[in-house]
Order: C-alpha cells, then sequence, then structure tokens
C-alpha cells in the first residue's frame, strides 16, 4: 500500500500516539490499527539515537524522498523500547527550520557576508596558524560540546593535543557532569555509572536528588512509573529544592534548602551508622575511608587554583567525623525535618530494600559538586547497595554525548582519550596512537571552561573555535564573556545549524550537518554507545563538523594525521579510537557491531556487555576473587570521604533575600536554538518566565503573566511571572529555564564553581525581585 | 496544515460519550483503545483557521478529563 507524504504524517502521528500509550499501559489494544500502519512501503527506516538528552533513546527516524519525515522510538533499544518523549518524536523538524544556516559567512568590514565554504576553511586555518606563531601554542583553543559526536570530539582532541600540542581543549560538559567525572573519580578512581537502566525494573525505592526527571530524563521517568505500576510497594521520593512535576508523581516529595543536601547526606550515613545498619562485611572487604581539605573557596577569581589532598582515615574517624551530623542538628540547617532524614535513612539502611538513587544537574552544578557525589556514594556504599541490579548510585547525563565524546574521548583540558596528560605512559599511548612525538603532548591542563572563556577576555587566548555549542547563552555571569569575545583582536569561529547569540559574535560561521545529515556515534548515560549512518543529505555547503576539523588540519600540514577518504573516515576515526580502550575496563564494541546494533554497552569484552560493573558476576575486568572488586583505586577499594557542609557561594541576603535558581524544560533542548525551531514545542513554551511562590507574588503584588524584575550583583532581567505553573518554589527562591536567547537569565547568575571539578553552580546566587 | 496526535481521557463514565462527542468535530479522527479508557485523536487540518476552530471544539468537550499532545507537525516550509 503506497501513501502521500500527508497520509504519511498522519500514521506517523497516530503511530506515536500509540506508542506513548503503550509506554503508560503496556499490552494496551487498539485492535487491527498497529498492522495496518506497519504496512506502508513508501517510508524507510533508519535507527539512530535521539539528539536531544543524554537518555540515550534508539529511534527510527522515516525518510521518504530524501527528507526525513517522521520519528518513532526504536523497539530493539533497551533503553526506551520504542517509546519517545515530546521533543524525540518532533525531533526530524528541528532540521528543517526555515533560517538554517546553509553557507559559510565571514566578518568583513563589521557585516557578516557569503563566502565559498572553501575560502572560509582557509581563513580560518591561517587564522589558526598565525595566532599560533604570533602568539604561541596556548593562544589558541577549541570549545566543542557533549552534543559533538564521538568522531568530532577525537579528531579535536587530536588536531589540537596532538598536532598543535596544546591542552585548550574543553567542551560545554563541562558545565554539565565534571562534577559527576570527579565524584567517580575521588570515589572510584574511574569514571562513569557502574549500574545500568535495567536497575529500574529492580529498585524497590528510588531517590531523586535535586533530579527533575520527568522533564530531564522524561523516558527513563515513564519507565520509573511503569516499574512502579508493575510491582507492589515501590516507591519514588524526590529530595529536591523546589517542586516540579517530579514532585507531583512522587509518593513523598521533600524539599531541602539549597547546598544542604550535603548536610543531609551527611545525616543520612549519621542513621545509618548509629543505627547499626552498616553492612560491615561489605564495608570491611571493599571500601576505605579518606578524608580531604576543607573550605574549599569558590573560584570566583581570576587564576584560582586548587588541588585537593587525600588523607586515609579509619572508620573511627568517620564516625567521629558524623557525630556533627544529627538529624536534628541538620533540620535546622536544611529545613528537612529529622524525621523525614530518618525516613530516608530507614530506606537506605533497610537491609531488604534495593534502592537506586538518581541524579543530575543538581548534584553536578553545585560549588561542593565533587563533595555531593561522594556523599551519596557514602550511603550507598555504607549499606552495600551498590554494583547489583536494583541497588545502585545513578548519576545521569545531560547530553546526549556528555559521556560518550566529553568523558571517554577526554576533550576537557587535562584529558586524553585513555587518562590524562599529566600521566607519562598515557601521553605515551595518546603519542603512539596519534602517530605524533610525545613531546608534542603538554603535561600541564591548561584552561577549564569558565577560565578558557577568561583567558579569551584577558587576551591569553586569541583565536577559539565553538563547534556545537552557543557559549553565549550558557556561560554563567555571561555579560564578562560576551564583551571579552568581542575584544579587538579576538577571533572566533563559529560551527552551527541555525544563528545564535554564539554565531552573533564569530568572526566565521561555518555552517554545520545536524544529526541524521553525516554519520556519527554518541554515547550515553548507561555507557551505551549508539552509532548512525547519514540517511539525508546536509543543506548547501553544511558540513560535518569532524569533516571541517580534518579539512583545517590538511591545510595546516596534518594531512598524514588524517588521511581518511570522507567515505571511511568515521569508520576508521573509531577504530584508531577504540585502540585507547583496549582491555576489560572499557573495551568497545568494533564499528561493525555497532552499525548492526540499536546501541551496545561497554565494557564490551568477548562479545558480551557488561551491565554491572565492580560485580564480579558481570564484570570481566574484577580480578580479586572476591564478589567485588573496586579496581580503580590504587587500593582495589572505594572510597567513602569525610565531606562537611559548606555553604554556597553566594546566599540571599538584605539586598539580594531570593535564591535564583536555572534549569531546562521538556519542551527545549538546552538554549532553544533547535527546538525553537519546530512549531509544536516553540508554541508549547514560546518564552521564558520566572516561577515564583504565590506568597512571595502576593507579598510583590505581582499577577501571574505579569512582568518581574530579577536583580543580581551581575545583571539584571525582566521577564513575566509563573505563578503556580507546572514548577513551584518554596518562599524565598525562583526559578527560570535558560532556553530563551531573548531572556538571558545568564547575565544574572554567578561563575562560581566547584573547586575541585571547576563546574558551575546554575542553581544558586542571589537576587532581589522586583515588580517590572 | 497542521498534523497532531492525542491521548485523550475522558472523565470516568464518559468513554462512549467522549467517542461520539470528538467524532462530530471536522478534520479529527479518533482511534479508542479496546481496553482502557483512552482515546488517541489524530487532527489533520486544512488552515490555521479550521485547526483554531477545532481547538475551542476540543477544549468545550465537558466529557473530556484531560488532552496530552504527543505529537505535531505544522508542514514547516521547505527548504530551498
Ligand atoms: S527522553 Fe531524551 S533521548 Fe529520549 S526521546 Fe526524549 S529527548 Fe530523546
Amino acid at each position: 500500500m503506497k501513501l502521500d507524504r500527508r497520509q504519511f504524517l498522519v500514521r506517523a502521528a497516530t503511530g506515536s500516539a500509540i506508542s506513548a500509550a503503550t509506554a503508560l499501559f503496556p499490552g494496551i489494544s487498539f485492535g487491527e490499527w498497529p498492522k495496518i500502519a506497519e504496512n506502508s512501503s513508501v517510508v524507510s527506516w533508519h535507527k539512530a539515537p535521539c539528539r536531544f538528552c543524554g537518555t540515550g533513546c534508539g529511534v527510527l527516524v522515516g525518510t521518504v524522498g530524501g527528507r526525513a519525515v517522521a520519528v518513532k522510538g526504536d523497539p530493539n533499544s533497551s533503553v526506551n523500547k520504542g517509546l519517545c518523549c515530546m521533543k524525540g518524536y518532533h525531533s526530524v523538524q528541528a532540521l528543517y527550520g526555515a533560517d538554517r544556516l546553509t553557507k559559510a559567512k565571514v566578518r568583513k568590514d563589521g557585516q557578516l557576508v557569503e563566502v565559498p565554504m572553501a575560502e572560509a576553511l582557509d581563513l580560518v586555518a591561517s587564522k589558526l596558524r598565525e595566532t599560533r606563531e604570533k602568539y604561541g601554542k596556548d593562544a589558541v583553543a577549541i570549545y566543542g560540546s557533549g552534543q559533538w559526536t564521538i568522531p568530532d570530539g577525537y579528531v579535536a582532541s587530536k588536531l589540537f593535543k596532538g598536532c598543535l600540542g596544546t591542552n585548550n581543549v574543553e567542551a560545554n560538559a563541562r558545565l554539565c557532569m565534571s562534577s559527576a567525572v570527579t565524584g567517580f573519580m575521588t570515589s572510584f578512581g574511574i569514571d562513569e555509572p557502574m549500574g545500568c537502566y535495567e536497575d529500574i525494573e529492580h529498585a524497590d525505592v528510588f531517590v531523586t536528588w535535586g533530579n527533575n526527571m520527568a522533564e530531564m530524563h522524561p523516558v527513563l521517568f515513564s519507565r520509573m512509573l511503569a516499574s512502579r505500576r508493575r510491582r507492589a510497594g515501590v516507591k519514588v521520593i524526590d529530595f529536591a529544592t523546589r517542586r516540579t512535576r517530579t514532585s507531583q508523581a512522587a509518593d513523598r516529595s521533600i524539599l531541602f534548602r539549597p547546598q544542604t543536601d550535603l548536610a543531609v547526606a551527611n545525616a543520612i550515613c549519621h542513621e545509618i551508622v548509629a543505627n547499626g545498619w552498616v553492612n560491615e562485611a561489605f564495608v570491611g572487604e571493599h571500601v576505605s575511608f579518606h578524608r580531604g581539605k576543607t573550605g574549599i573557596g569558590y573560584g570566583t577569581e581570576d587564576h584560582f587554583a586548587f588541588t585537593d589532598e587525600e588523607q586515609g582515615i579509619t572508620f573511627d574517624d568517620y564516625r567521629r567525623f558524623l557525630a556533627d551530623y544529627t538529624p536534628e542538628k541538620v533540620e535546622k540547617i536544611s529545613g528537612v525535618s529529622a524525621k523525614d532524614i530518618k525516613y530516608l535513612a530507614a530506606l537506605y539502611g533497610d537491609p531488604a530494600l534495593k534502592v537506586v538513587s538518581f541524579w543530575c544537574m543538581g548534584m553536578n552544578q553545585h560549588t561542593r559538586g565533587t563533595w555531593i557525589q561522594n556523599l551519596v556514594y557514602n550511603i550507598h556504599l555504607l549499606t552495600g547497595k551498590i554494583s547489583q541490579a536494583g541497588n545502585g548510585p545513578f548519576s545521569l547525563t545531560g547530553q546526549p554525548s556528555a559521556c560518550g565524546t566529553v568523558r571517554e574521548v577526554g576533550t576537557l583540558t587535562h584529558a586524553l582519550p585513555h587518562g590524562t596528560v599529566g600521566n607519562e605512559h598515557d601521553r605515551q599511548m595518546a603519542a603512539e596512537i596519534w602517530g605524533v612525538p610525545v613531546a608534542n603532548i603538554d603535561p600541564r591542563p591548561t584552561y577549564h571552561t569558565v577560565e578558557m572563556f577568561r583567558a579569551l577576555d584577558r587576551g591569553d587566548i586569541k583565536f577559539l573555535w565553538i563547534q556545537v555549542t552557543n557559549p553565549m547563552v550558557t556561560l554563567p555571569n555571561l555579560r564578562r564573556y560576551r564583551s571579552g569575545a568581542l575584544k579587538e583582536d579576538r577571533f572566533v569561529v563559529v560551527s552551527d545549524v541555525y544563528p545564535t547569540p554564539t554565531t552573533d559574535i564569530a568572526d566565521v560561521i561555518l555552517p554545520s550537518a545536524l544529526w541524521v545529515e553525516k554519520e556519527g556515534l554518541f554515547g550515553n548515560s548507561e555507557r551505551r554507545t549508539q552509532h548512525w549512518q547519514r540517511v539525508v543529505e546536509p543543506p548547501g555547503e553544511a558540513m560535518c563538523d569532524t569533516w571541517q576539523l580534518i579539512e583545517v588540519a590538511r591545510r595546516l600540514g596534518f594531512a598524514e594525521r588524517f588521511p581518511w577518504s570522507r567515505e571511511e573516515a568515521i569508520e576508521k576515526i573509531w577504530e584508531e579510537y577504540r585502540r585507547f580502550h583496549a582491555g576489560p575496563k572499557h573495551e568497545m564494541a568494533p564499528y561493525e557491531t555497532l552499525r548492526a546494533r540499536s546501541g551496545v554497552q561497554w565494557p564490551f569484552v568477548e562479545g558480551k556487555e557488561t551491565r554491572w560493573r565492580f560485580n564480579a558476576a558481570h564484570d570481566p575486568a574484577c580480578s580479586n576473587g572476591k564478589a567485588f572488586h573496586f579496581y580503580g583505586q590504587r587500593d582495589g577499594r572505594a572510597w567513602i570521604w569525610a565531606r562537611p557542609y559548606e555553604p554556597a557561594a553566594e546566599s540571599p541576603d538584605r539586598d539580594y533575600p531570593f535564591w535564583l535558581n536555572t534549569g531546562r524544560v521538556i519542551e527545549h533542548w538546552h538554549t532553544g536554538s533547535l527546538t525553537r525551531r519546530v512549531p509544536v514545542l516553540h508554541n508549547a513554551v514560546p518564552a521564558s518566565y520566572v516561577e515564583l511562590n504565590p506568597e512571595d507574588a502576593a507579598a510583590l503584588g505581582v499577577v501571574n503573566g505579569e512582568k518581574v524584575r530579577l536583580v543580581s550583583r551581575r545583571g539584571e532581567l525582566v521577564l513575566p511571572a509563573q505563578i503556580n505553573g507546572r514548577g513551584l518554589p518554596p518562599r524565598g527562591m525562583v526559578f527560570v529555564p535558560f532556553f530563551d536567547e531573548s531572556l538571558l537569565v545568564n547575565e544574572v547568575t554567578l561563575d562560581a564553581f566547584c573547586p575541585i571539578s571547576k563546574q558551575p553552580d546554575y542553581k544558586k546566587c542571589a537576587v532581589r525581585v522586583e515588580k517590572a | 496544515m497542521p498534523v497532531f496526535s492525542y491521548l485523550a481521557f475522558p472523565h470516568p463514565g464518559c468513554r462512549e460519550r467522549l467517542c461520539d462527542a470528538l467524532a462530530l468535530l471536522p478534520h479529527c479522527a479518533i482511534l479508542p483503545a479496546t481496553d482502557h479508557d483512552l482515546l488517541v485523536v489524530v487532527t489533520d487540518t486544512p488552515d490555521d483557521n479550521a485547526e483554531a476552530a477545532l481547538q475551542r471544539g476540543l477544549k468545550a468537550l465537558p466529557e473530556l478529563q484531560s488532552l496530552s499532545l504527543v505529537f505535531g507537525s505544522d508542514e514547516p516550509q521547505e527548504r530551498t
């Protein structure tokens, strides 16, 4: 049966709704319809990971006549089992916005004018060479993204670190998950979650730590609710600073004052120890105790530097440390009642209950981001609830390839595809695989993201290439960094698919291919690598970011290091990159396997994926002969850290009496540059707003939709009030989504960061709220 | 020329009346689940006026408890 395009759209719409209904009510029947729907020969379907969030749903992209027209969930993907969220279903429309960038542009006499792509690439290469010769290797930099494909990030790292000899490689994932990395590295000595999404079907209790999963990881949230529907007694506890859609669906919603999650986590451990709920066999075999520096600062000044100093301690030292965190004392700091703290501790402490803790930006974007990860790991380690089906701490990631491209490829200043620049063995490995002299790879890290943009402002960096990200919307304390980027002798190249506030400050704009317009690989939150093929052509002269980098590398004289043809490049890059991860701790699947399957989890050893790391029954890297082996740390144990509660960098005071919290909404992806081009998503939430507590609104004399002015020490913003909308902040807090480039909340936020991870805290600064 | 699909939940005991009421709305097709109180509603309108009229019609249905948008396409401009 042949369908015209319109009939096809109707079918796709119907199919999507049926998939959504099936996710809500597994087994629901719509009679004969599904059979009819599949019986169309007009559409070809191609597997890909979703372009948007770190859940990493597998999708099938339907194409007709060279155009992508629909998306459905891939039933072969174990992530989403055929389901998508509203962003996923509409994702192909993001390819076809009317203002898509199709030609390169170069700034001439202050104006951006169209030029052939080859001319723009020539200019990028010559400016890069000239800057490097005149100001030194560390005057050039690249800033990428957790939405870079794995080959994009790999080629960027090889070019900048291996060939150009600078560690000026960073990615926006620094802003979204670097605390997760340092949390893993300090507690386990190795990055990325031990568990997998299958935990959702096994856990009895879910605790979401500052994580609005209903909007940020909607398919996982649906999976969690489906698991609760199917099994008696399953509970969801939302532990957050404001009420959200996640709180509404939870069995219990517990609010804490911003930053005091540190104190509550310690109080939970206090209760576990005080009540004899410690899993002594597990702790005795697999855990050691440590402390680091305290009073560690907030990084608000240029050139801020911090190095932690680890010291081993005993269990008794740790017990004494916890004495400061009785539930009654912590109630006063956190606003969480001692009863609720004991309730949480009892859930974690009950050996009969399997508990999963989920978190994402609430714990990552935190001036003590590394510490709070350590403290939640402490809870799971004390109780031995880790690395088993349904028992585990689970750090979710925001972007589709923050794990795959940034954490695994190592596109951060200190990192390499295997290990760090400071480690001689890791440098030697990189030099050998890349075919460059080892002396090319500088052992000193340079700038983390915030410091990279400070260096651009100061003039220490003169040339910056930005790919697949929109820092002129996302950087905290944005005004400083925008004016820095606009200074006279700075040269900024931006590769993107639509005009954004970042292309506005560019000297060269390179039009990029988007998602299924190129071949690529992403890696999601559960160590799953997903490959996709190019299924439609990019528009005009748009070019994939990997190839833009290769074109520039060749112009700089590095053709031998990037010798591949365009057709074979992605396969060759993957197979070269995979050499970095050889061995049971991180082995990646071969290209052919990834091409054939809807995602493969690493470590992929002898044809088998690893579901639970550090568990000898599942993980081939365990070699100590025991049930668990935390092989990342030098003592073969997981580390419990005594980390105190310390206040936020900036807290409300008399002049600025409100907390400002920022984040996302389900309809929009990050800065909205894609989703605002999808009419349905844009119309659902066309502009940003400020959520106010109804009592605060009444005190200010503000009604729903009325204009409100937020003022911080850095800037101000006027936007409409939303009262009793989807989110409900407590009194004394406001919340603003950051997707709207015409209402830049980051002109108000503070560029304080976790001294260990260097990840900024977008969840806490102080503002004044006025009726505008 | 928008195409949308929704999940429609009737008020308790109103499933049949909701099916009848939706069937009377122009540019609107329904697919009731055979074993749950839930309907898939697919709308396919020729222009913005018809879409606006249909939206008004949907909002006025007393039998409808909630309507959740799942999919939407409004034929964005073709790329040249
Ligand atoms: S949950 Fe995330 S990955 Fe899945 S469809 Fe939605 S946006 Fe895409």
